[in-house]
């Protein structure tokens, strides 16, 4: 091929560059070598988390392993008290964590493993609270506001409509749009009746 | 702006009233907030009899010290540990109060090292009638630890009167602590 063939003579770069990494301009090449180690780093990094996340509570039957996700999620860490203690790494978190694996493995039931904790640390331990006197303000509050919020809303609005409409026109209920009604009505049989414009130079000059 | 209110009677006054209470309501709340710490969880667990424990004691493993061993006195169960930065702060109030008054102090050697916390004790001094040993916690966990210093006041018959949160320094001791073991003794007669 013999076009084919001039054509890599011609150019003589491009058909090294395709050969062999080593032929890339310095910079590239150190790009690429740190982009390679990056890529490496981050999955053994990503590997040891993974590993040592798995490693503590491993359940035979996947239920238990479903169970000890949605409680320890359910779970606040006490000393970072944002946290839940599957997400904690402190040590209470680590010890509540171990708590609930012995549990579940001794066949407790969800709710008294949370019973447990509530003995103990009080309702705030749980991040979803059970519904009792002291947590109905939790669970019902925020409809409460929602209710309020509505109902101002339309008292405010039913009460704006009732003042518009009491006095019969809208106008009537500010005496400024009565004046601007009154004053558009007394123009207003002036316009159309002038085709010509002349009726405006005349409003003008007044 | 002026029909509305005309209107309804009692607007007006309504207009000037609701922002103030509003803000009053946020006021408190903010006021209330102040002094009150997020990370003080109330214990359930005051008012209740103290869980029922026994555990080898700190310095003679052989001997046992459990809840038995708190009834027919008022007492503090201190929970601490030598790793613990607080627990040194609090150490000299605790060496005052075992030194000036009858309420014994037992310790609750928190997920510590044995040799660790003898060596502690010998160095700073030993405030406590009695320190038990809970190396991996379990104790604490009944007790619902969750931060060292931890204090619990007992009364005689075994019952958590209160629950200190936090290192004792004296104007807890004055304000908090001490009025209620005045109280439980004025009770005992």
């Amino acid at each position: 091929m013999r076009p084919s063939d001039g054509a890599a003579a011609a150019t003589p770069g491009l058909h090294r560059r395709d050969r062999s990494e080593e032929k890339w301009p310095l910079p590239a090449r150190l790009v690429r070598r740190a982009a390679a180690l990056l890529v490496w780093t981050g999955a053994l990094l990503f590997l040891s988390a993974a590993e040592s996340a798995v490693e503590l509570h491993k359940f035979d039957d996947p239920g238990l392993d479903v169970r000890f996700r949605t409680l320890t999620y359910e779970l606040r860490c006490l000393v970072c008290q944002n946290q839940n203690i599957a997400d904690s790494n402190a040590d209470l978190a680590k010890d509540l964590r171990n708590v609930v694996d012995r549990m579940l493995r001794d066949g407790k039931s969800d709710e008294e493993i949370k019973t447990f904790m509530v003995d103990r640390y009080g309702e705030f331990v749980l991040y979803r609270p059970r519904l009792r006197p002291g947590t109905l303000v939790l669970w019902v509050g925020p409809f409460l506001l929602v209710a309020a919020g509505v109902g101002g809303l339309l008292w405010h609005v039913r009460r704006r409509r009732g003042a518009l409409s009491g006095g019969g026109t809208p106008e009537a209920a500010d005496p400024e749009l009565v004046r601007i009604a009154a004053l558009l009505s007394s123009r207003a049989p002036e316009m159309p009746s002038d085709p010509n414009g002349q009726d405006r130079n005349e409003l003008g000059s007044r | 702006m002026n029909a509305p209110t005309v209107s309804v009677p009692g607007a007006r006054w309504l207009k000037y009233v609701l922002p103030l209470a509003v803000f009053a309501a946020i006021g408190a709340t903010l006021l209330y907030g102040l002094d009150h710490d997020p990370r003080e969880i109330p214990s359930p667990l005051v008012g209740k009899p103290a869980p029922e424990f026994s555990l080898p004691r700190l310095h003679h493993p052989e001997a046992r010290l459990g809840t038995q061993d708190l009834l027919g006195k008022v007492s503090l169960l201190n929970v601490w540990a030598s790793w613990c930065v607080a627990c040194r702060a609090e150490h000299p109030v605790l060496l005052r109060i075992a030194r000036e008054l009858a309420v014994p102090i037992y310790g609750l050697n928190y997920k510590d090292e044995r040799a660790d916390a003898v060596q502690w004790l010998g160095s700073l001094g030993d405030p406590y009638a009695a320190s038990a040993y809970d190396h991996e916690g379990k104790v604490g966990l009944d007790l619902g630890v969750y931060g060292v210093p931890e204090t619990f006041l007992i009364g005689p018959s075994g019952k958590i009167v209160y629950k200190q949160i936090g290192p004792i320094d004296p104007a807890v001791w004055q304000k908090k602590i001490l009025p209620k073991i005045r109280a439980i003794e004025r009770r005992a007669g």
